[in-house]
């Protein structure tokens, strides 16, 4: 249930090259109806990396991440993508760049198929470099989807939904992928295998991920980096495994 | 009998220019939740655009195509300034707008075309009749009714089976998860819009050989237009189908049985429909993100 291990091989530079911020954010703010939840946010996400976004419910995780790519709240100050100043940019244009998005719920179109929700997203794909995802390497990858391609997307179990959106994202030809709350209402087992191993080979292949979680243990485990957002800001950036030393910080701002 | 079959036949003809019409209104109100009521003045549009186009001695059948990228022009024009303005706002405001522009369509159609009845001049093939059951049936009703079942099919298939539909049944559910698939949803709700307007000037055109052009026929053709989408169910394809083909039917045999109270006898009739599934006929059910 992961991906092939072709794909390991396609990007071997990945480990050795210097390791590029993809994502730059400075002094961001973003919030609803002129009232901000998040205010001067900086942080970077470097190519190749796990970046955590942590924190407890209701604090703008979501916000964050949906303000990145214009999905919802307004937004101020500079967010880079691949060195493009996007605030302000539609949506589309910014995905365009290469960063794809699993949002909170995974967004599936239970009214289309399996194999629509997948062409959606070649549809709109035009990022300027190929990121090697193409229909068959899903289905070849995910072998469920390939089983039932044409039967309604609504009728998947909610591992097969996240492992569809997962898919779906990397099929704009995203090299950053924004997992929101990717284990919400999967069981265990299913986020061992759909969610932490999928993560793992993603990363082996140089795709950043940016991983939204409520499960700060699967987080800590999966992340290079993790941010912890509380009060609208950023109370720690910095490696994960200095977070796990943070035991201060967990049961601060984590509630561990 | 032969009588019955007859009506029957006028009927399917009349439920597929309710049809045309209609689809093009549902899509663009299951889509992008906005209340064009200026897609009549579209249809008279196109009826004078194949009249006049007929009128020429051009070759007849392009009238069809010139009254569908007439409408579908005017749709773009109308997308751009001022319909795009409105798509974020009120159902009241978008009747004011679009209701206030169908008053002043049919001013200006009034003006270019005239007040009196404009009737197309039927090319030589389609002028005849043919026999059904020993009764004369107009040829021209037969092409309607031909190119009406040819165009849903077509647009079934477009909605239905290509990824282009795909894009359009999935941004009636969330456009911003359209969006976030590298997806310019803006330019999917243009195409719409123009195909709806193009789509309400073909039927004007397909139905000019019937019902003729006339001032005041923009308006008849909206109502009836609304009531086959509420009627039928927002955003489905196979519920405006069967609400085209109700409203034809009781429509016509109304005015067989009485025709100083058809109107009134059809309207009951598609009122105790809405009573009986107030969702309309067919109800979008999985209409789930």
């Amino acid at each position: 249930m992961t991906a092939t291990a072709t794909a390991t091989a396609r990007r071997p530079d990945a480990a050795a090259a210097p390791a590029e911020d993809v994502i730059e954010v400075q002094g961001m703010a973003a919030g609803y109806d002129g009232a901000w939840i998040l205010e001067d946010i900086g942080f970077t996400a470097r190519r190749g990396e796990v970046l955590g976004v942590l924190g407890r419910n209701g604090v703008g995780k979501s916000t964050l991440v949906n303000g990145l790519l214009n999905l919802g709240p307004t937004v101020t100050g500079r967010v880079l993508i691949k060195g493009r100043d996007v605030v302000g940019w539609p949506t589309h244009r910014i995905v365009r760049l290469g960063i794809g998005i699993v949002p909170q719920g995974r967004g599936i179109f239970g009214n289309l198929t399996v194999e629509d929700n997948l062409r959606l997203a070649l549809f709109g794909a035009r990022a300027t470099a190929a990121n090697g995802w193409t229909l068959e390497r899903v289905y070849d990858s995910f072998a469920k989807l390939g089983q039932r391609r044409h039967v309604s997307a609504s009728a998947l179990s909610g591992g097969e939904r996240q492992l569809l959106a997962m898919s779906r994202a990397l099929l704009t030809q995203a090299d950053i992928l924004i997992l929101d709350e990717p284990t919400e209402g999967l069981a265990p087992m299913v986020v061992e295998e759909v969610i932490v191993g999928n993560i793992r080979s993603l990363r082996r292949e140089g795709v950043t991920v940016i991983l939204v979680e409520q499960n700060i243990a699967l987080a800590l485990d999966l992340a290079d980096q993790a941010i912890v957002l509380s009060d609208g800001g950023i109370v720690f950036c910095g490696s994960a495994d200095t977070l796990k030393q943070r035991e201060d910080i967990q049961n601060e701002y984590l509630g561990v | 009998m032969e009588y019955y079959v007859i009506q029957s036949l006028n009927a399917l003809v009349f439920a597929v220019i309710l049809l045309l019409s209609g689809l093009g209104l549902s899509v663009v109100m299951s889509l992008m939740n906005f209340v064009n009521l200026t897609h009549g003045s579209l249809y008279l549009l196109g009826s004078y655009i194949a009249v006049f186009w007929m009128a020429t001695g051009q070759p007849w059948y392009l009238a069809f195509p010139a009254a569908f990228l007439g409408g579908a022009a005017a749709g773009l024009i109308l997308d751009r300034f001022p319909f795009q303005l409105f798509y974020a706002r009120t159902h009241l405001m978008q009747v004011l707008l679009t209701y206030g522009l169908s008053v002043v369509f049919a001013d200006l159609m009034r003006w270019g075309f005239g007040a009196h009845i404009a009737t197309p001049q039927i090319p030589e093939l389609l002028r005849g009749v043919v026999f059904i059951l020993d009764t004369p049936f107009p040829i021209y009703r037969l092409f309607v009714l031909a190119s009406g079942v040819v165009l849903a099919a077509g647009l079934w298939f477009l909605f239905d089976r290509t990824i282009w539909g795909a894009v359009v049944r999935a941004c009636v559910v969330d456009t911003r998860i359209v969006e976030a698939l590298g997806i310019n949803t803006k330019h999917v709700f243009t195409a719409v819009l123009a195909l709806s307007c193009g789509l309400g000037a073909l039927s004007g055109a397909l139905g000019s050989g019937i019902l003729a052009a006339f001032p005041g026929l923009d308006e008849e053709i909206l109502i009836l237009a609304f009531i086959v989408v509420v009627v039928g169910g927002l955003g489905t394809f196979s519920g405006v189908a069967v609400s085209a083909l109700v409203l034809g039917f009781t429509m016509t045999f109304a005015k067989m049985l009485s025709p100083e109270f058809s109107n009134l006898m059809s309207l009951a009739v598609m009122a105790g429909i809405l009573i009986w599934r107030p969702d309309g006929l067919i109800a979008a059910t999985r209409r789930e993100v």
